[in-house]
């Protein structure tokens, strides 16, 4: 039930090193969308773009597969990319519209979808939910203090920022590579992550994330038939190669109780706000 | 004593209002009252204190089938009012919101008068239904447009102050673009259509003629310097109907130029910019329908001369010393005038002369001459709004409300 439904689950990584390079686990979000702009799948997707401040992305409409692969890797930064999918159906004359989200995200875009108000034609104009696994994430200024009084590295130098085996690690531009125990970091959580109960956006096409499978590798979940015949077709291309997941402690365990963790962290979180008389959104 | 015919409500028109029309015993209209019977809404009064943003999203809501021209003339009385000029690719984009508005609101009325003209009950029923289908997919083309560039189709949120909130991208420019060549041949069926059922009606061809000037302001857009401030009036409606009963019935006011009623609207538009001559109920059918066509040509000429990494929009500093501000936007059904005075960011006056209280003076005499029976015919060719054009409390010269009943 934690990690919703879901018609396969496996190991994945894209097979070009560049992309790869680029991305921040298996290359899997970013090379999905090349695959559906290149089948007509989606016109454009809206990606979580760097901007001129370092590590402060804004949601951006991408409609070329070069936009695509400047917006790969992750930022642990708060990026509203609902707010631009009305655009994107607007301004932007996309009639299939992609975008990428964790949770929060994918999970309002299907709440639009069943209640469009506010948000006509985007029921039928979305095309393809990516969905990205996540414990938590930050406000800008959360994420620049926890880099630059916990790991003491200026952001502008920052190359990658990753969180694995308890551990948030930040690449820089220097070559160093420095850790911090992400325990560390909870203070900076913003509030609302305490609340969600989803690791694994279960109301994507497709989720993914690094969770369950080795470095360079994703987890990768299709959950509907869009979402399933897209990664097919992406099989059948040759983009990706792919392997059983492993079932075991570091693969299906620890996804499954990692879910979990989260979503017993949000039953707490509800109970605690509801006894000391705070609203709950569900 | 002249028989008296009432009919109300009008049907197949926006809004509500009422037909007193004074016969003479073989039933030809001696003298005719139309007028709104539209609660009032108290538009003007209530945007009084208001910021001004607030404006054009209050004034949007006047009407649903019209909300893009109120945007558009309220932006344009406020930017008037605090000095501030849009950058030319909002204009562009700004103007093409009106005229799709408009390109979604004649193919409705089409619709309303099809009965008119035999198209309906007993009709060719696949012609009738494709006639309906072609009416419904010029309004969908028209409305996207709305959507693309005002952000949503019906009250627009990014017609805004300084000029229109963002620009579109190449691909929506293509996309709308060959939408439009769509609704171009989508027209010129449609035309071919209603002028053929124009031609097959036996109305008299003077049917709905009066001898009132036109007024009309810009062929697309709306020209404040044609505003002709010196000479225009508003009346209540008591001194103007035929009898106090009728006008303390009436919820519009009468807008009158020089003293005299004036036409607005497609075939105002067409006499005054493109010498067009025909007269009366026809000659409007004849010109809204033509008018599609006139629309689409400048809505692709707008999209041709659009550069979609223009800025369209300024930043707004000033916040107005309470000067009059005009904004005029040719609706569908014609001028629309809006007037704000803005001081220190906020609304200290607010007036809006809508189309159809234009109209209503001049839609009265128009059916003087005429059967009572062509009444709601000759009414609908105007198209009028009613829903707009009540903005009113009466009050009488020493500011006593003289029918609280109007008031809601
Ligand atoms: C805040 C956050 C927390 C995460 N937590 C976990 C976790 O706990 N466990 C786990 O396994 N995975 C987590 N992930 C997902 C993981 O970091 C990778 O994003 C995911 O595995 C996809 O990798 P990829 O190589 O396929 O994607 P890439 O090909 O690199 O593409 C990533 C895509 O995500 C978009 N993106 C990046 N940042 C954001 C953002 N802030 N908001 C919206 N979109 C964004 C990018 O624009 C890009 O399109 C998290 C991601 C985020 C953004
Ligand atoms: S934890 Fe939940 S609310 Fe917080 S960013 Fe992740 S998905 Fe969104």
């Amino acid at each position: 039930m934690v990690l919703g439904k879901y018609t396969d689950v496996m190991t994945v990584r894209a097979t070009d090193k560049a992309l790869l390079r680029q991305s921040q686990d298996g290359g899997i979000v970013t090379s999905l969308f090349i695959q559906a702009l290149e089948n007509g799948v989606i016109e454009g997707a809206v990606v979580a773009m760097p901007t001129d401040e370092p590590w402060n992305p804004q949601p951006y409409v991408a409609t070329t597969p070069e936009e695509i692969i400047a917006a790969a890797g992750t930022k642990y930064v708060l990026c509203p990319n609902v707010n631009m999918v009305k655009m994107a159906a607007r301004e932007y004359g996309l009639d299939k519209i992609g975008m990428v989200g964790m949770h929060c995200l994918t999970y309002a875009v299907r709440k639009m979808q069943l209640y469009p108000f506010g948000a006509r034609h985007l029921p039928n104009r979305m095309a393809l939910l990516l969905g990205i696994f996540c414990t938590e994430n930050f406000h800008y200024e959360g994420i620049k203090a926890i880099v630059e009084e916990l790991h003491r590295v200026n952001i502008e130098q920052v190359k990658k920022m990753d969180v694995s085996k308890g551990k948030m690690i930040v690449s820089t531009t220097m070559g160093d590579r420095v850790e911090v125990p992400v325990k560390l970091t909870h203070n900076y959580v913003q509030p609302g992550c305490f609340v969600c109960p989803d690791l694994t956006a279960r109301t994507a096409d497709i989720s993914t994330g690094s969770i369950g499978s080795p470095d360079g590798w994703s987890t990768v979940m299709p959950r509907t038939q869009v979402g399933k015949d897209l990664f097919q077709s992406a099989v059948d291309a040759g983009i990706f190669e792919t392997k059983p997941i492993d079932p075991g402690k570091f693969g299906m365990e620890m996804l499954t109780n990692l879910a979990q963790k989260k979503w017993d962290r949000s039953v707490k979180t509800r109970q605690e706000r509801a006894e000391i008389g705070l609203p709950n959104p569900f | 004593m002249a028989n008296v015919v009432e009919m109300a409500p009008v049907t197949r028109v926006e809004g509500h209002s009422k037909l007193v029309l004074e016969t003479n015993d073989d039933g030809i209209v001696e003298k005719g009252n139309y007028f709104s019977i539209t609660p009032v809404r108290n538009f003007e009064k209530f945007l009084i204190g208001k910021p001004m943003e607030f404006a054009p999203l209050a004034t949007s809501r006047i009407c649903g089938i019209c909300p893009i021209t109120h945007s558009c003339a309220s932006v344009e009385a406020v930017e008037d009012s605090i000095g501030v000029e849009p950058p030319k690719d909002g204009m562009l984009l700004r103007e093409l919101a009106g005229i799709a508005n408009r390109m979604h609101s004649h193919p409705l009325h089409s619709i309303l008068i099809f009965p008119d003209f035999g198209c309906g009950v007993g009709f060719d029923k696949n012609v009738y239904t494709e006639a309906m289908k072609r009416c419904q997919g010029m309004r969908k083309i028209a409305q996207n447009i709305i959507d693309v560039v005002g952000g949503e189709g019906l009250h627009a949120p990014d017609i805004v102050i300084g000029g229109m909130r963002h620009n579109i991208s190449d691909l929506a420019k293509n996309k709308l673009m060959s939408n439009l060549r769509t609704y171009e041949a989508l027209a010129q069926e449609h035309t071919d259509f209603m002028l053929g059922l124009f031609k097959d009606s036996d109305y008299p061809a003077d049917m709905g003629t009066h001898d009132y000037n036109v007024f009309a302001t810009h062929l697309t857009h709306g020209d404040r310097t044609a505003f002709p401030m010196d000479t225009f009036s508003q009346e209540l409606p008591n001194n103007y109907y035929s009898s106090l009963e009728v006008g303390l019935e009436a919820n519009n006011e009468i807008c009158l130029i020089a003293g005299e009623p004036v036409e607005v609207g497609p075939r105002a538009r067409a006499v005054k910019f493109k010498g067009f001559t025909q007269r009366g109920a026809m000659g409007i059918q004849v010109a809204r329908v033509r008018e599609n066509q006139t629309s689409v040509h400048r809505a692709e000429n707008i999209l041709d001369e659009l550069n979609t990494s223009g800025p369209t929009n300024v930043r707004v500093s000033g916040l107005g010393d309470g000067k009059l501000g005009i904004g005029i936007n040719e609706a569908a059904r014609g001028a629309n005038v809006h007037m704000a005075r803005v001081n220190e960011g906020r609304i200290r006056y607010y007036n809006c002369l809508v189309p159809t209280m234009w109209n209503y003076p001049t839609i009265s005499t128009a059916l003087e001459g005429d059967p009572y029976k062509y009444a709601e015919v000759i009414v609908r060719a105007y198209d009028p709004c009613n829903s707009c054009a009540t903005h009113m409390i009466v009050l009488d010269p020493e500011k006593q409300v003289i029918e609280n009943k109007l008031i809601y």
